[in-house]
């Protein structure tokens, strides 16, 4: 405490003085390359003892073993990036961060304080390129004016799950267009279950459904179209409000699960995992969220959300790393990536951390083989159209306000309509 | 109530006037002392003139140099266009001009105004009532140590419970509802979300107000009280004659205090966010919430450093007036006993 | 003469009020054994039934707590900043209090109105000039700009409520120590602090308990794992829910990690802590 009490008050005689200069505009930050190679600092954004964690710190391990670059690894948690947004303009910055696409892409992307990665893609791994290992049908999605920002190591697909178990039959052939969709709920919720398991206190898990149905009727790169409308009157085309109908049908015909309404997360993917509900639209960390508490016997299944027009589609999202452009040691962080990608390590992602790699060539877990084969099989598309991370706040202030209400029954497409014209107007009045 | 305060007037002495009735005044004629005027001449008066500056500078260097020049640097950081990291933008008054026209904004703006009175007047009146209550209550110590407790619990624990308690169908409330009226209770968080954190709000702070109030109102002689009941007077004539006058410092301290921080309150909304990195429903957002969903909050934080310190100039600028007029409303001459 | 007093109150009025106070006393009970049984039930037991008992004895979720979230290391952090904060804190803030308290004068009087302003400055809106404050200093990113942030973000409610207290401390004894020649300084250090002795205590516990708890200023100001606060590691343990699986069981031990160390403080200073509340007026 004395010692800190000491600096503190050289603390203070410093700060008063530059108090109200308060040095904002100073320092906006040199550009990388002033560190010495031989190690590299990684702000993770998982913790310690997850999965992923154990996958990459043994990899660094390796890496620092081979090369002699030491692999100095944070575990930050989630928050990882509102780290590094307050220290992107003169503070100590990490050579290498991970977080999710939109997250990257809101925070250092869009400040321009990212690394291009062109140079990395082209980087060996084993004998071949990283823009090898990597699927290009990721890497397409992670790019800015062409260049890549990311890395990714592990993909997020997003569509229906189910118990194989309880519901062979669907496991056999699942549906594929929007009315077998509709059929088979009807059937289940005719047979007394609940066809639906939805946590609606979640604005992204709502708008999976909108956004999912809109994108398999309308095409993908559509909804991010309609968002980008000033006026928001794009809502009100005709086939728009078709789609619309069908998903506010899934309310109406009282499909979702008693609590989707007014429940609180995770109750409902709880109750999907002990079998009280036969559908769960989420992401492929469903299995692994889930996975621990499930009912005996459950057997992970997948299938695309059925398409409401012609064509089907999975979502998906990446998880990966990230450099930031003023990182000292950027050189040493790609070699580490790229050492990262290698089928011995990547492989772990799958084999140890149970989620889907990148790389098409890596086996994957069995909870995970339908999606990965719908990966192979369907064409892509960015989970919500990438209007979350096109359009930073759109979400949270346009979509899911009214979006919510459709799913929830309190609104119809008309009120929905209204709602999101209104605030689709106002978003882009002060984002101009 | 505020109303009938007495205006004022510098330096001199006055009783309340509502204690001034011969009836009470009688009761209130006690050893007292006169209120130091601004400016009294004594010895103890020109010490502590003297140790002013001394006294106050750590605190004060430290206020300025976190508090005051930081503010002052989101003023000005409030008539730009900035992200944080490149060059900021001038853009003039634009970020005042297009936050009035922002319905994001003037929903969170409401949704804290409603907070200040709605929750405020509603705790003050509750722990006012609880005070009276528990003031001669067998196991009042033990009482009002139960119920600060939750202002110790992390906010975020108390609103899990509360999605325990509230959430529609099998919500413990519902469920008793159910066993009462044998229908459906109304939908809680699906409709009701914004009134349930009202709800809980109160519940915290009532603890925490009635705390205030109480050792407030514990330090009004109790010889007072017996010279009221020998006079014949009910519960609400002491309360309306002796209690309020003579807490009536507390209570506008407290007012103040609540006023000022109502507007930090975010942790207790932000938790009925669906996961811990969601924010909750844009309906429900206050000014706080609205600051950190224009920053760093949500799944794609938008960085808008410029038109979130707009937000919170506003904002701080309302209150400090509603301060100021509340001060001016409940100010009333000093009795001291 | 108590007793007529008391006599004269017992209406049916009376009667409610006595009954909802212990309704809300058995509720607040309720909340913390609630939250204490949870943490010792299984997950998916508490999503089953959240008010039973069933699958009661799991003290591996205080296991899995501890270990996951890294409790061990951020205990003395937290111990050494949060604590050490509330005390330094309440030493700067009690000398400025008097002397606002104590002096009536119009600058006093704006003085205490300009502190009391800091309490609605929102944290996220001044911490892009905090951070480039702190970055120049070198106090990023450790221990020491933690302490120095948090005695400072918590100076105008203390200041507040501390200017409050000894405005309600009566003069006679000052006058008296003056009479008998004691010192300005000795008379604020030996006969004034002691008689304040409540609302010190006050200030520390309330500063102690939000500082306990803040999430926020750590989460920017501190990035070695090894300097993570309690309140960082259970925000960071709640976050692995998303992708990881959530073990609600866990959580609530990881909660009550948090919450029973405070609970303790509050029951062993509680009674001294509400006697100093009196907030009394700020001129």
């Amino acid at each position: 405490m004395v010692r800190h009490g000491k600096r503190g008050s050289a603390l203070l005689s410093v700060t008063v003085a530059s108090a109200l200069a308060l040095s904002l505009t100073a320092c906006a930050g040199s550009d990388s390359g002033s560190g010495d190679g031989r190690s590299l600092t990684y702000w993770s954004m998982w913790k310690e003892n997850e999965p992923q964690a154990r996958v990459l710190r043994e990899a660094a391990q390796a890496f620092e073993r081979e090369h002699g670059v030491r692999v100095v690894i944070q575990w930050q948690g989630r928050d990882v990036l509102k780290k590094v947004a307050p220290a992107l303009r003169g503070g100590d910055l990490p050579d290498l961060v991970d977080q999710d696409q939109a997250l990257v892409r809101s925070t250092l992307v869009a400040a321009d304080a990212h690394r291009d990665l062109t140079g990395l893609y082209a980087a060996d791994v084993a004998g071949r390129k990283v823009s090898d290992v990597v699927s290009a049908r990721y890497s397409d999605l992670v790019r800015r004016d062409g260049k890549p920002y990311l890395v990714p190591y592990e993909v997020i697909g997003y569509g229906l799950w189910f118990d194989g178990a309880a519901l062979p039959e669907v496991a056999a052939s699942p549906p594929g267009t929007w009315s077998e969709f509709t059929a088979l709920l009807s059937a289940r919720k005719a047979a007394g279950a609940a066809p639906l398991a939805l946590d609606g206190d979640i604005g992204q898990y709502n708008a999976l459904w909108t956004v999912g149905a809109l994108q398999g009727a309308l095409g993908k790169d559509k909804v991010n179209e309609l968002a980008r409308d000033r006026s928001g009157e794009a809502w009100r085309r005709p086939e728009v409000r078709a789609v619309l109908d069908d998903v506010a049908g899934l309310a109406r015909s009282g499909f979702f699960a008693a609590g989707h309404n007014g429940g609180k997360w995770p109750a409902a993917q709880e109750k999907w995992a002990q079998g009280q509900a036969d559908f769960l639209l989420m992401g492929s960390w469903a299995p692994s969220e889930t996975g621990a508490k499930a009912r005996a016997g459950f057997q992970y299944r997948f299938a695309a959300l059925p398409s409401a027009g012609r064509q089907r589609y999975v979502p998906v999202e990446s998880i990966g790393f990230a450099i930031p452009r003023r990182a000292k040691n950027a050189e040493a962080a790609e070699r580490f990536v790229a050492y990262f990608l290698r089928d011995e390590h990547l492989g772990r992602i799958s084999s140890v951390a149970r989620n889907l790699t990148p790389n098409p060539a890596l086996p994957v877990p069995d909870e995970l083989a339908g999606l990965a084969e719908a990966t192979r099989s369907l064409p892509l598309a960015r989970v919500q159209d990438g209007v979350a991370e096109d359009f930073p706040g759109y979400v949270e202030e346009v979509l899911w306000p009214a979006n919510d209400q459709l799913l929830r029954g309190q609104t119809d497409v008309d009120g929905f309509l209204g709602q999101i014209g209104e605030k689709q107007v106002n978003y882009w009045k002060k984002n101009r | 109530m505020a109303g009938k305060a007495v205006a004022a007037g510098t330096g001199a002495r006055q009783r309340p006037s509502s204690v001034d009735s011969p009836r009470w005044g009688a009761a209130l004629r006690r050893p007292g002392r006169a209120a130091l005027s601004p400016g009294a001449r004594n010895p103890l008066d020109r010490r502590r003139r003297r140790l002013f500056w001394p006294f106050l500078a750590p605190a004060l260097a430290l206020y300025v140099v976190f508090f005051v020049g930081p503010a002052l640097a989101s003023l000005w950081i409030s008539f730009h266009r900035w992200d944080g990291v490149g060059e900021m933008e001038p853009r003039g008054l634009e970020n005042y001009r297009i936050l009035f026209d922002d319905s994001s904004f003037l929903g969170a703006f409401a949704n804290t105004m409603t907070i200040l009175v709605l929750v405020g007047a509603t705790t003050f009146a509750l722990s006012f009532a609880l005070t009276m209550v528990l003031r001669d209550m067998r196991g009042r110590r033990f009482v009002r140590a139960v119920l600060f407790f939750p202002h110790i619990v992390a906010p975020v624990v108390l609103s899990v419970l509360w999605g325990f308690l509230f959430r529609s169908p099998e919500g413990l409330v519902n469920s008793a509802w159910r066993a009462v009226s044998g229908a459906d209770g109304p939908n809680w968080l699906g409709d009701h979300l914004f009134a349930v954190i009202v709800l809980g709000l109160v519940w915290v702070n009532t603890g925490f107000y009635t705390t205030v109030i109480m050792a407030g109102v514990d330090r009004i002689p109790p010889d007072l009280y017996e010279d009221c009941a020998l006079a014949g007077a009910t519960g609400w004539q002491r309360f309306r004659h002796v209690t309020l006058p003579l807490s009536w410092e507390v209570v506008a301290t407290a007012a103040v205090l609540w006023t000022i921080s109502s507007l930090k309150i975010f942790e207790f909304v932000y938790a009925f966010g669906g996961t811990t990195n969601d924010m909750p429903p844009l309906d429900v957002w206050n000014s706080a919430l609205f600051v950190y969903g224009t920053t760093f909050g949500g799944r794609s934080p938008q960085y808008q450093y410029g038109y979130a310190s707009a937000s919170a100039v506003v904002t701080l600028a309302a209150v400090t007036v509603l301060v100021v007029l509340l001060r001016r409303l409940m100010r009333r001459e000093t009795v001291q006993f | 003469m108590v007793a007529r007093s008391l006599r004269a109150e017992r209406g049916p009025l009376r009667r409610i009020g006595t009954a909802g106070v212990w309704l809300l006393v058995a509720f607040n009970v309720g909340v913390l054994g609630w939250l204490l049984v949870a943490a010792l039930r299984e997950h998916t037991a508490i999503f089953r039934d959240p008010w039973g008992l069933d699958s009661l004895g799991q003290f591996g979720n205080f296991v899995r707590a501890w270990s996951d979230s890294d409790f061990g290391r951020a205990a003395g952090n937290t111990a050494l900043v949060a604590v050490g904060a509330s005390v330094v804190v309440v030493l700067i803030s009690a000398p400025a209090s008097y002397a606002l308290a104590k002096t009536r004068t119009r600058l006093s009087g704006m003085m205490a109105v300009l502190f009391a302003v800091g309490i609605g400055i929102p944290t996220q809106v001044i911490v892009i000039p905090l951070f480039a404050l702190m970055q120049d200093a070198g106090l990023v990113n450790s221990l020491t700009g933690l302490f120095v942030l948090y005695v400072a973000l918590s100076v105008p409610f203390t200041v507040f409520l501390l200017t409050g207290f000894f405005g309600s401390l009566p003069d006679e004894v000052e006058e008296a120590a003056a009479i008998d020649g004691a010192g300005a300084v000795r008379t604020f250090a030996q006969i004034v602090l002691p008689l304040a002795r409540n609302g010190l205590l006050t200030a520390f516990l309330l500063n102690l308990v939000g500082l306990w708890n803040e999430t926020f200023v750590a989460l920017v100001f501190v990035q070695d794992s090894a300097k993570q606060t309690l309140a960082l590691s259970l925000l960071g343990f709640l976050q692995t829910q998303q992708y990881s699986g959530a073990d609600y069981g866990a959580l609530f031990a990881g909660v009550a990690i948090l919450v029973v160390p405070m609970l303790l403080l509050y029951l062993w200073l509680g009674r001294r802590i509400i006697e100093g509340m009196t907030v009394g007026a700020v001129k």
